[in-house]
């Protein structure tokens, strides 16, 4: 074969595979780069309260109806955006970048087709406890927003002031340091002894100050909405008296079908990453042998699925007739006691565990009480009440104390070591007890009959 | 039906009791029902085993709930084909030539299908006690209340049952209406029982839809079906509710009087004899 007769030939293919390769592409490109379809419209930007913090959203047009748990303060600020619709997730979102212009007004909120209250804007603010992301959040208005929003200034002004500080007394300290190396170390024919040595003072390392123990946010302006449970309207009246076209919405304040009880996040030491949660004080936990239990209690209370859904994202589908526990508040301190028939088997304190690897292949580890002097660079891996389990039959129960010694409400459940072993019984009983009556009634009555 | 009614109800009832306990169909029903609750059971002990902490809220009602429908199913299917079978056989004509109406009839193979599952409990108390005893699962006050409540469901879908026949003509047509819409009424309320409990982001968008048809469904399905209202008083046993466990009873009692109502309605509207051409 001529592989000089081939080659231009070979060539010519592969530039038209190329060129169609090329044309296929460009269409497609031009299909990716396009952008979604924008429009302008008024949507309400929420910081709604979810029972533990405020969570943000927005309602688009879409949406008909707001929910607002009842008796809590909420932020509502009507707001014009550009919306687009963003398939993968199958929602509406804000583009809050482009285009955020508050929309003034008044906010009517309507029951039985009568306004029964009108609201203007007001200065806010959150609060956080700790950790912004994690604590329970509180709104503040008005003056006391201001003051809050002053504290918080002055308390990050002053650490600002402390943290300076502390980086010249570091400074000041190494100094000091290298000069008390350089006097320790000398030589023995330096002039000192080894025991005027031993009396050279150690220079003090300063400490890192600690940082604000709350958060707040830089104060906005907004409506702030708390109603009793029912069902409202709002919408927004401009200032030229007409309403705010779009803004009209249903609002449903509800509230919880349960509450105070507690709830438990528990963590088997094998599986100590996947807790499993107990909610429902109707729950029974079973356990499949010998088992070391880390619980974690908190309060909570049972919302209507739907419209807790609704709260957290008015796009979301929610489900009617479904209810849902929310963890509400983190229980600190208190005694967690294993009782049986009436005994109190153990009885424990909230402690902080460290989980560490074992050496070797096996991948396996222990989880050691959490000493700040043996981890001084890291916090705890778990926290919770441990509870070493023996199977016994029967059932146990755990129940938690209060600080002052009471048991909590909702806060019992039982316990018990279900027996893994051969399910041979249970067949053996589902197939002699039904024939065990019949057959001999059976061939009786057939007897009777001949 | 008065008073003079009831001796023939009872007298009715009583044989028609003892003819189902002597023949081998509710044994063999019990047997399939504590098979099928066994399978349950043991899929959730080796769940157990498995991961060695499982929470629940109550782990025997649910084998419970799916043996009390293959009994109801069962005692509703006997009273579908000897309602059936009489009108077929021209002994329901017969029998309204004595001091059977329309009411007694029916309420007689009510009464039959409710002693017949009080029977069928027994069995089923004594299984899921030696079931709870060796495994260790625990049997509770809320086991009881279910047990209790599991008369409820099938009183519902006795009559349900019953009302199906008065409807049909032949047995074939009977027994094919009253399994196609019982057997369409659990696979609706299991699959919808399954997609509700689906959060909405692990949802493929085809779901949501079938999601929000079955929910609109459910609305009128919910009143309609024998099998819901089992669900709400295990809900109400759940809660601790006394007050929604009593009105789920009643709930259920209104519906089997209403069920047995139309029954005795359409039984008088299409007659005790045989159609012809069926």
């Amino acid at each position: 074969m001529d592989l000089n007769k081939l080659r231009p030939m070979n060539f010519r293919w592969a530039e038209k595979i190329f060129i169609s390769l090329i044309l296929l592409l460009i269409p497609m490109a031009l299909v990716q780069a396009q952008a979604p379809v924008m429009e302008e419209q008024m949507v309400y930007r929420l910081r709604l309260f979810d029972g533990k913090r405020h969570v943000s959203s927005f309602c688009p047009r879409t949406e008909k109806a707001l929910y607002i748990i009842a008796d809590s303060d909420n932020i509502c600020l009507p707001t014009m955006t550009l919306v687009y619709y963003w398939p993968l997730t199958r929602r509406y979102k804000a583009g809050l970048k482009t285009l955020n212009e508050p929309v003034e007004g008044v906010l009517e909120i309507l029951r039985g087709g009568k306004v029964i209250q009108e609201l203007k804007p007001r200065t806010y603010t959150f609060s956080h406890a700790r950790q912004w992301y994690a604590g329970p959040s509180e709104v503040l208005l008005d003056e006391k927003a201001k003051e809050r929003y002053a504290q918080y200034q002055q308390a990050v002004e002053n650490y600002t002031d402390q943290l300076k500080r502390y980086y010249e007394d570091r400074r000041e300290y190494r100094r000091k340091m290298e000069e008390f190396v350089a006097k320790a170390g000398e030589p023995g024919n330096s002039g000192r002894t080894q025991e005027q040595r031993k009396k050279i003072p150690v220079p003090e390392r300063p400490s890192l100050p600690a940082a604000p123990e709350f958060y707040v946010e830089d104060l906005d302006q907004a409506y702030m909405v708390n109603l009793p449970a029912g069902k409202y309207e709002i919408r927004l009246r401009s200032s030229d008296g007409t309403i705010v076209e779009g803004s009209e919405r249903r609002l449903i304040s509800f509230t919880h079908r349960r509450s105070g009880k507690v709830g438990y996040e528990i963590a088997s030491a094998k599986r100590w990453t996947m807790p499993e949660t107990s909610s429902d004080p109707a729950e029974i936990i079973y356990l499949g042998g010998k088992e070391t239990l880390y619980f974690r209690p908190y309060l909570e209370a049972e919302y209507d699925h739907l419209y807790y859904s609704k709260l957290l994202d008015p796009q979301n589908e929610g489900y009617p007739e479904l209810w849902k526990w929310v963890n509400i508040k983190q229980i600190e301190k208190g005694t967690l006691q294993l009782v049986k028939d009436g005994k109190i088997m153990a009885s424990v304190q909230e402690k902080p565990y460290q989980v560490q690897q074992v050496p070797g292949p096996e991948l396996g580890y222990r989880i050691v009480d959490y000493v700040k002097e043996k981890f001084p660079d890291r916090g705890p891996s778990l926290v919770g009440y441990k509870v070493a389990f023996e199977p016994e039959k029967g059932s146990f129960q755990i129940r938690l104390l209060d600080v002052s010694g009471k048991v909590m409400s909702g806060s019992v459940r039982e316990l018990r070591a279900i027996r893994v072993g051969n399910p041979i019984e249970l067949y053996l009983t589902s197939v002699v007890l039904p024939l065990a009556v019949g057959i001999p009634i059976f061939i009786w009555r057939r007897k009777k009959l001949k | 039906m008065g008073v003079l009614g009831f001796h023939p109800m009872w007298v009715l009832a009583k044989r028609e009791l003892r003819s189902a306990i002597y023949g081998i169909g509710i044994y063999l029903t019990i047997l399939l029902s504590l098979i099928i609750s066994s399978v349950i059971l043991q899929n959730y002990i080796k769940s157990v085993g498995r991961d060695q902490l499982l929470i629940t809220a109550s782990p025997l009602a649910y084998p419970l709930f799916i043996a009390t429908v293959v009994c109801a199913v069962y005692l509703a299917l006997s009273s579908v084909t000897s309602i059936a079978r009489e009108k077929d056989m021209q002994t329901l004509e017969a029998l309204f030539y004595g001091p059977v109406d329309h009411a007694t009839y029916i309420l007689s193979k009510y009464l039959k299908g409710v002693l017949s599952y009080i029977f069928i409990v027994l069995f089923l108390a004594a299984y899921f006690t030696v079931a709870s005893t060796v495994s260790n699962l625990g049997l509770s006050l809320k086991f009881l209340g279910v047990l209790l409540l599991s008369l409820f469901l099938s009183s519902c879908v006795i009559t349900f049952g019953i009302f199906v026949s008065t409807l049909a003509g032949s047995v074939r047509t009977s027994v094919l209406l009253f399994l196609g819409i019982a057997g369409g009424l659990i696979a609706f309320q299991i699959s919808h029982g399954a997609l509700v409990r689906i959060e909405e982001p692990s949802l493929a968008a085809a779901l949501i839809y079938l999601r929000n048809t079955l929910a609109i469904i459910n609305a009128g399905v919910k009143w309609t079906s024998p099998f819901h209202y089992m669900n709400q008083g295990m809900e109400a046993v759940s809660l601790g509710s006394v007050g929604k466990y009593v009105l789920s009873g009643a709930l259920s009692m209104i519906y089997s009087a209403v069920a047995l109502f139309a029954s005795v309605l359409v039984l008088k509207r299409k007659g005790v004899r045989r159609t012809t051409g069926e």
